[in-house]
């Protein structure tokens, strides 16, 4: 009874000695993996946040471009301004609505403005529908990843075309994404 | 001799579980990684705005000059990017294509890049009516 007790007990501590390591090594790889998989996640969100910041912003100025009737550009301090049409002016010409026409009963106003300064920590673009209002950030404060605006210009390229690059780095990843789109405004009047 | 057996039944079961608890890690990893490492969505992005810059160039050159120009209008350092693929530049190719009726000329601006040795392209279309 005593030698078999003392024979159990040494295969125990054996096959524990053996398992112990491997389970430490399971463990180790396991918890790598792990991280991994989550550091993954976080960087193709933030990824995902960037893109879509910066998709958003150029869809929202093209859409904007696109019917205005006077375009002011400031490359130093970058403020993109659109001005348009009242119904007015559209009722004192032949009536007919052109493409792009916005319906306003006074002169409008929509602002691009970046705040915070470029390439700089928290640097937002800002949006708004009167010069005086409080300004809106469209960019950046995302919960999956906090981006800075890097590059934000604007040039006229033609006649009535407005060309804008935008490039925006995320916080989280550090990747940078730059595009550059250009639009033509067939209502302008003054770029 | 049977527990011996059975000692080593239970050992081979031991590396069975460990091996495929490893491989689904790993598989699971590998598939994170490739997700990451493939900027295809962002390229097609930067490929559309860039065949809209095409068309904006063209409507722009249509109402002044009354003309449709199926040249690369655009400035030249768009056809170049290098959104999440710092080392190596993506160069696209931009083919623009007339489908003309009368004053109506159905656009097609199509970008092509090659990223990763995979072709891929987007094709923009819009109408622009040029009036003599």
């Amino acid at each position: 009874m005593f030698r078999k007790k003392n024979h159990s007990g040494g295969f125990v501590f054996a096959e524990f000695a053996i398992a112990l390591p491997l389970l430490i090594l399971l463990g180790w790889g396991l918890a790598t993996v792990g991280l991994k998989i989550f550091y993954l996640g976080k960087i193709q969100l933030a990824d995902y946040v960037l893109e879509e910041e910066v998709h958003d912003v150029l869809s929202r100025i093209i859409y904007d471009a696109r019917a205005a009737k006077n375009v002011k550009a400031v490359n130093g301090a970058p403020t993109l301004t659109f001005t348009y049409r009242t119904i007015n002016e559209i009722k004192a010409s032949d009536g007919a609505l052109e493409v792009g026409d916005v319906i306003a009963d006074k002169e409008e106003h929509r602002v691009y403005i970046l705040v915070g300064g470029l390439k700089k920590k928290g640097s937002k673009i800002n949006y708004k529908r009167v010069e005086e209002v409080l300004a809106n950030p469209i960019t950046g404060d995302n919960y999956f990843g906090e981006t800075r605006v890097t590059q934000f210009e604007f040039e006229k390229i033609g006649e009535k075309v407005l060309h804008i690059t935008l490039e925006m780095q995320s916080e989280v990843s550090s990747h940078k994404i730059k595009i550059s789109t250009a639009v033509y405004m067939p209502g302008c009047e003054s770029f | 001799m049977n527990k011996i057996n059975n000692e080593r039944g239970f050992m081979l079961l031991n590396v069975v579980f460990l091996t495929l608890i490893t491989s689904f890690a790993a598989m699971i990893l590998l598939n994170s990684d490739s997700r990451i490492r493939n900027p295809q969505a962002a390229i097609r992005l930067t490929a559309i705005h860039l065949a809209n810059e095409q068309l904006a160039m063209m409507e722009s050159l249509a109402a002044t000059e009354k003309r449709i120009d199926l040249n690369y209008l655009g400035k030249p350092e768009d056809l170049t990017t290098i959104n999440f693929s710092e080392e190596n530049p993506i160069e696209f190719k931009v083919t623009s294509t007339d489908y003309s009726e009368e004053n109506f000329h159905y656009i097609a601006v199509k970008v092509e890049w090659t990223l990763n040795e995979r072709k891929d392209s987007v094709t923009i279309e819009r109408t622009i009516i040029v009036v003599p």
